[in-house]
């Protein structure tokens, strides 16, 4: 009777903790598992759709055509999905470099040294970078390095760049249009090619639409390069810096 | 209510409970931060080209993604989270020394100190040992959760909160009633 009793009370002191561990396994499992990678082949499932609304209750058309571009050319141009490799190469890019979420960045020091920013860092933050990536350029010693983060493509002429393309310190961003963060960080990053020369920093953009968060992030991606095909990198900015400023 | 209230004054009041509190606090943030930004902390740490003034002033600044890269939700629930964490821990550790200052001889601690082991695993005084697992958990799995919402699901921290609101609710209860156990 009294081992039933012992046995029924040490059943009740250890049903809260044993409530509290079930729970947390369940809910920190079931996060994880329903947590999709990113995968390069999402991207682009949504591209050919109609164009999504942009920000500010502009449709993307009238935000190409805002940014210097033929509405019809970009109709007829995202309808298409021309670009689909483009942003293809660049979330593969972004994958292949260690990126997992967005913004991802990559600083390219005046050597050729590269460091992985993730997230969108403060600017103080950036700022400090520069500055360690220039002294370790001046030094002789040499010190570690992620193998992963120089996996990214070069920096050329068809990037999106701000600043001048041998810059000797670039970041290349992987972006999301529909990201809150990335937004935030398109602030941070357009302070600091105003706070230096572009011979001295350049700003890389590249692509990461994050599809199972942002479903129509990969079709603002198309619309993006569509408005770069036919306006040039200056419209590319405008459409961007439009997008992501609201 | 008032019993929880009143311990908790008790103990908060006390400035090693508070400092520490405090200092855990920091420590789980910082933590964040390094978990987050692993990589580009280990490169820059470990780099001889760096000052050590430089490789400071490049962590202080880190603490600024709290800022940029939380949502206002998702920091009010982290901040929560790490206070309550620590929380947790001090009257934990206020607990156990209360413990052993009550049991009083050698042999008294030496009974407290196996009677406390024991009862963490259910044996000998089930309720202690039942509450401080709870307090453990409770602290363990939030602290886990929290870690593995990287983008959204900010939402499910809440009951991370709820959680360890409820740990130091039975933690303070159980030291009014720890002379009976």
């Amino acid at each position: 009777m009294n081992e039933t009793s012992n046995n029924s009370n040490v059943i009740k002191d250890f049903a809260t903790p044993i409530a509290i561990v079930v729970a947390g396994a369940l809910m920190g499992a079931g996060l994880y598992f329903s947590g999709t990678p990113v995968t390069p082949q999402n991207v682009g499932t949504t591209a050919g759709q109609p164009a999504p609304a942009a920000p500010a209750g502009l449709t993307l058309t009238q935000l190409a055509e805002q940014s210097g571009v033929d509405g019809d050319d970009f109709d007829e141009c995202l309808a298409a999905g021309t670009f689909r490799q483009d942003v293809q190469d660049d979330v593969d890019n972004a994958v292949a470099t260690g990126g997992r979420g967005t913004p991802w960045s990559i600083l390219i020091g005046p050597g050729g040294k590269t460091y992985p920013i993730n997230g969108a860092l403060p600017q103080p933050a950036i700022e400090q970078l520069i500055e360690l990536a220039r002294a370790e350029a001046a030094s002789t010693e040499s010190a570690s390095e992620s193998a992963q983060t120089n996996l990214y493509t070069p920096v050329t002429e068809a990037d999106h760049i701000r600043g001048a393309v041998n810059a000797p310190i670039k970041i290349v961003e992987y972006s999301d249009f529909d990201c809150a963060f990335c937004a935030r960080f398109h602030q941070t990053m357009k302070a600091i090619v105003a706070k230096y020369p572009g011979d001295e920093v350049a700003w890389v953009y590249r692509h990461f639409p994050l599809e199972q968060l942002h479903p129509n992030a990969a079709t603002v991606a198309l619309a993006s390069e569509c408005v770069a095909d036919l306006g040039g990198d200056e419209a590319f900015w405008t459409f961007a810096d439009t997008y992501l400023a609201s | 209510m008032k019993h929880t209230l009143s311990v908790l004054q008790e103990v908060f009041t006390q400035p090693k409970y508070f400092l520490l509190t405090l200092g855990l606090s920091w420590l789980f943030l910082t933590s964040i931060v390094v978990f987050l930004h692993a990589r580009l902390i280990w490169q820059v740490i470990s780099s001889p080209a760096v000052t050590l003034l430089d490789k400071e002033l490049f962590l202080f600044t880190l603490y600024g993604v709290f800022g940029t890269n939380f949502s206002v939700f998702s920091v009010t629930v982290t901040f929560l989270t790490v206070l309550l964490l620590s929380m947790n821990i001090s009257l934990l550790i206020h607990y156990l020394r209360r413990q052993r200052r009550l049991i009083g001889s050698k042999r008294g601690h030496a009974a407290g100190a196996t009677g406390l082991i024991a009862g963490i695993f259910g044996i000998g005084c089930a309720a202690c040992g039942s509450i401080i697992m709870s307090a453990i958990f409770a602290s363990v799995g939030a602290g886990g959760l929290l870690l593995l919402l990287p983008f959204h699901g900010a939402e499910i921290g809440l009951l991370g909160i709820g959680l360890l609101l409820f740990s130091v609710q039975q933690l303070t209860k159980q030291v009014i009633t720890s002379r009976v156990c």
